[in-house]
């Protein structure tokens, strides 16, 4: 863990308990200790307090109480997020799982309002009864928050048909870095011209917190069907993906599951995948039931025309949630075979998938390490998992090094190095891979006027100066040569 | 500045500078079975530039598809010293430093101008029917909206049409819709309501698009939430000579009104949707009756302007545009 930065004074930690009640400010040693890090277990960093508010009001209270001492101050959901986003270096670490309540639910013109430490599944599950859901479905679903969906403009398998998050907020109430409040968007279900709101969504809480959001609820399909095309090979996988779209279907989700996945998803959840198999390629379609049946062919005969040694329909609804269990936990599933495992999030565009998933396995192998790939296939997206020893330290760093080549190789095939996961303190020295520095110099300025005592979030999306503290400004970062 | 710089249609990505009418490369990528689902009512020459800074998005796909901000991967601009900066990246999902679209669509380039931008693009929809429906009745044309899947909802809401749209003109009602659903299943809805005859269903390659169909040039626009639209199309004035809606996502464009008495009549609907909390914009200067204050309390200006004063705190560029936008 790192040396604090920040010393919180005493009086600020009074203010908070008579903001929030006392029982609701944490500064104990042991109960700082889970907020170290987030789901990237790589970077920890200490808090210098904690405080969970109940409100807007109390959220506002306490950004006025940090910008009066200059303590800095981090929004956090579940913590689920897997690039160190939301981790504080001694400042505040503010809360929001109590701020867990559903405000108000419109059937009838298919929106939610919520608060952000609504759970992503909790939202879908209460929808249903309505025949509606919360599209974006991160594997972390049952656990992360609608809050946090909207710091990192979250996605998951279903947004190759459905969108990112940004796509399903209407509107937003938020706290700004002053502590005023400001009420975003709107009901609507549609709006033209420019909209604040949704540029929020991604800024990875650099810029506000968000304490309400107004959400787009949409219809449950009439019918789903998933499916499993089986291969004796990755690319295999990933031609199919691409053939798929070619012949003009648009899955919701295709996901490709790679061997030393499936073998980690059998021993945990046994969901039915052969473990022989060099990689099994999960797809779903949805829509009126007269479409779904012709288009299942034309998938069939996609996979197989690029290798599908088997392909088969989900029978019955049971079936189908087992295969999706295996998807859904197929990354907690590798604790059965590795004791640690670092999560990559790189994007190609999606001709270059079949081309990046060899380079991981080349890459690991130079390093005398595993990996194990799931990706969302349609959207470019992998997601190698490199296993190590946490024990090892050089080991450890040999896997960071294996996963920036990884995201090196994405940018120079014209990709990125998040496709869902954000930057957070992860991947802030790598953005100046994919950006000029007039780009970055750009962002910085919107940054600092909107944020301009820094006090929320710092450190995060952006490289830090080094030393002296983080980029300020436009003019402070040097032109790349 | 009209060259394409990227179209590698496996990708799905289209890479355009922002010279190019907007429908110029939409036939473009339709060439290559791909699909831009974002359209314009009106005006076929309008550029990519044009259609971006003033977000002319709004249109008969919007409810399937949203607006153009929903579209836009990757956006270059121009800053308030000269320089290119870009963000966002030309790929189908990307979540790397801050995504400016949203602020810069529609903001009429009051934040510099858009040089050139990367969309999105899905598998051109296959087997796509156009169906048309004609009446004299609102009535009829709201039966077909409801006898779709999910009876119970608000008109269209959960409903198989990949485009819709409303339009009244010369005292008769006209619904436009494509869809994937097969002619029988159409025919067999048509036959529930009883009435107003058959649909023409025409099958079509690719969907039609909306400036093609539409007859109306639209001054006001008019957004109420979509439960509330059966009652706003209900108590229209009578003397409202033309308007075009998009129903599941609450819209009525109002075409001209020209005479006094038609003015008149509309105010107190105006002052009606104004109360219930929806939204007016006019979309035009001339021949539009006073538009009642936007109800809404929202810090959407006050944000804009915040962004404007950091990033073009001379006003080297246009100002913004005026707020409800």
């Amino acid at each position: 863990m790192e040396t604090s930065a920040v010393a919180i004074p005493p009086k600020l930690v009074k203010e908070f308990g008579r903001i929030v009640g006392p029982q609701h400010v944490d500064i104990g040693p042991a109960e700082l200790l889970v907020f170290e890090s987030d789901g990237l277990t790589l970077h920890s960093t200490r808090p210098g307090c904690v405080v969970y508010p109940a409100s807007t009001e109390e959220c506002s209270a306490i950004v006025k109480a940090c910008v009066r001492t200059g303590v800095p101050l981090v929004p956090r959901g579940a913590g689920t997020g897997l690039s160190g986003g939301a981790i504080s270096d001694g400042g505040v670490i503010l809360q929001l799982s109590r701020m867990n309540q559903i405000l108000a639910l419109h059937p009838e013109d298919h929106y939610a309002v919520v608060q952000p430490g609504v759970v992503n599944n909790y939202l879908s599950l209460q929808a249903k009864p309505y025949g509606l859901e919360f599209a974006p479905d991160p594997s972390s679903q049952i656990a992360c928050t609608i809050g946090g969906n909207v710091a990192e403009n979250a996605g998951g398998p279903h947004t190759l048909k459905y969108g990112v998050t940004s796509n399903h907020i209407l509107g937003q109430t938020v706290v700004l870095p002053n502590g005023d409040t400001a009420a975003l968007g709107s009901f609507f279900p549609v709006r033209t011209g420019p909209n604040f709101s949704t540029f929020l969504a991604g800024t990875e809480g650099t810029l506000a917190i968000t304490t309400e959001i107004v959400v787009r609820l949409v219809p449950v399909a009439q019918t789903v069907k998933t499916m499993l095309a089986i291969y004796e090979s990755a690319e295999g996988a990933t031609d199919s993906a691409s053939a798929i779209l070619a012949a003009g279907v648009l899955p919701t989700a295709m996901e490709l599951i790679d061997n030393l996945c499936i073998q980690a998803v059998e021993a945990h959840i046994k969901a039915g995948y052969p473990k022989d198999a060099a990689a099994v390629l999960l797809i779903e379609l949805d829509g009126e039931e007269e479409l779904v049946a012709p288009e299942i062919a034309v998938v069939e005969k996609a996979c197989k025309n690029h290798g599908a040694v088997s392909f088969r329909t989900a029978k019955n609804e049971e079936e189908r949630q087992r295969l999706w269990r295996g998807r859904k936990h197929a990354v907690g599933s590798l604790g059965k075979i590795t004791p640690a495992f670092y999560t990559n999030d790189g994007v190609v565009p999606r001709s270059r998938l079949t081309e990046i998933l060899k380079l991981t396995y080349e890459t690991a192998e130079k390093h005398n390490l595993r990996v194990a790939n799931v990706c969302h296939a349609g959207d470019g997206n992998i997601h190698p998992l490199i296993l190590y020893d946490p024990d090892s330290a050089e080991e450890q760093q040999r896997a960071i090094t294996c996963s920036e080549e990884i995201l090196i190789a994405c940018v120079e095939m014209g990709g990125s190095i998040t496709g869902e996961h954000g930057v957070g303190v992860e991947k802030r020295n790598m953005i100046s891979r994919m950006f000029t520095a007039d780009d970055i110099a750009h962002m910085v300025r919107l940054r600092d006027g909107l944020n301009p005592a820094g006090i929320l979030n710092p450190g995060k999306i952006f490289p830090n100066g080094g030393g002296c503290g983080e980029v300020r400004s436009a003019t402070t970062i040097p032109s790349e040569a | 500045m009209d060259k394409v710089i990227r179209f590698h249609p496996p990708d799905m990505i289209l890479s355009v500078e922002t010279g190019p009418a907007i429908h110029t490369v939409k036939d473009m990528v339709e060439a290559e079975q791909l699909w831009l689902p974002l359209d314009t009512p009106q005006d076929r020459h309008l550029s990519i530039a044009d259609f971006l800074a003033e977000d002319i998005s709004l249109s008969w796909l919007s409810h399937h598809y949203g607006t153009a901000r929903d579209w836009v991967m990757k956006l270059t601009a121009a800053d308030d010293q000269g320089r290119i900066v870009t963000s966002g990246a030309a790929l189908v999902k990307n979540v790397a430093g801050y995504m400016l679209a949203p602020l810069y669509v529609g903001a009429k380039h009051a934040l510099g101008p858009i040089v050139d931008v990367s969309f999105r693009l899905l598998p051109l929809p296959t087997d796509l029917r156009f169906v048309q429906w004609s009446g004299a009745d609102l009535s009829i044309i709201q039966k077909i909206l409801e006898i779709t899947p999910d009876e119970t909802s608000s008109l269209a809401f959960r409903n198989p049409w990949e485009g819709l749209r409303l339009e009244h003109h010369e005292g008769k009602w006209r619904m436009d819709a494509i869809t994937r659903v097969s002619q029988e299943k159409i025919v067999a809805w048509a036959k529930n309501v009883g009435e107003g005859g058959p649909p023409t269903i025409t099958k079509v390659a690719a969907p039609p698009r909306e400036y093609e169909i539409g007859t109306i040039q639209p001054i006001l626009r008019i957004q109420v939430m979509p439960s509330r639209m059966r009652h706003f199309l209900a108590i229209l004035p009578e003397s409202v000579p033309a308007l075009v809606c998009y129903p599941a996502v609450g819209v009525i464009h109002l075409g001209a009104i020209d005479s006094t008495i038609e003015q008149h009549a509309l105010k107190t609907y105006l002052a009606d949707v104004a109360t219930s909390g929806g939204r007016i914009q006019a979309l035009h200067e001339d021949g539009v009756p006073h538009v009642p204050a936007d109800n809404a309390v929202t810090s959407d200006p006050m944000m804009m302007e915040r962004v404007k004063g950091i990033l073009d705190p001379k006003g080297v560029f246009g100002p913004l545009p005026e707020y409800p936008w």
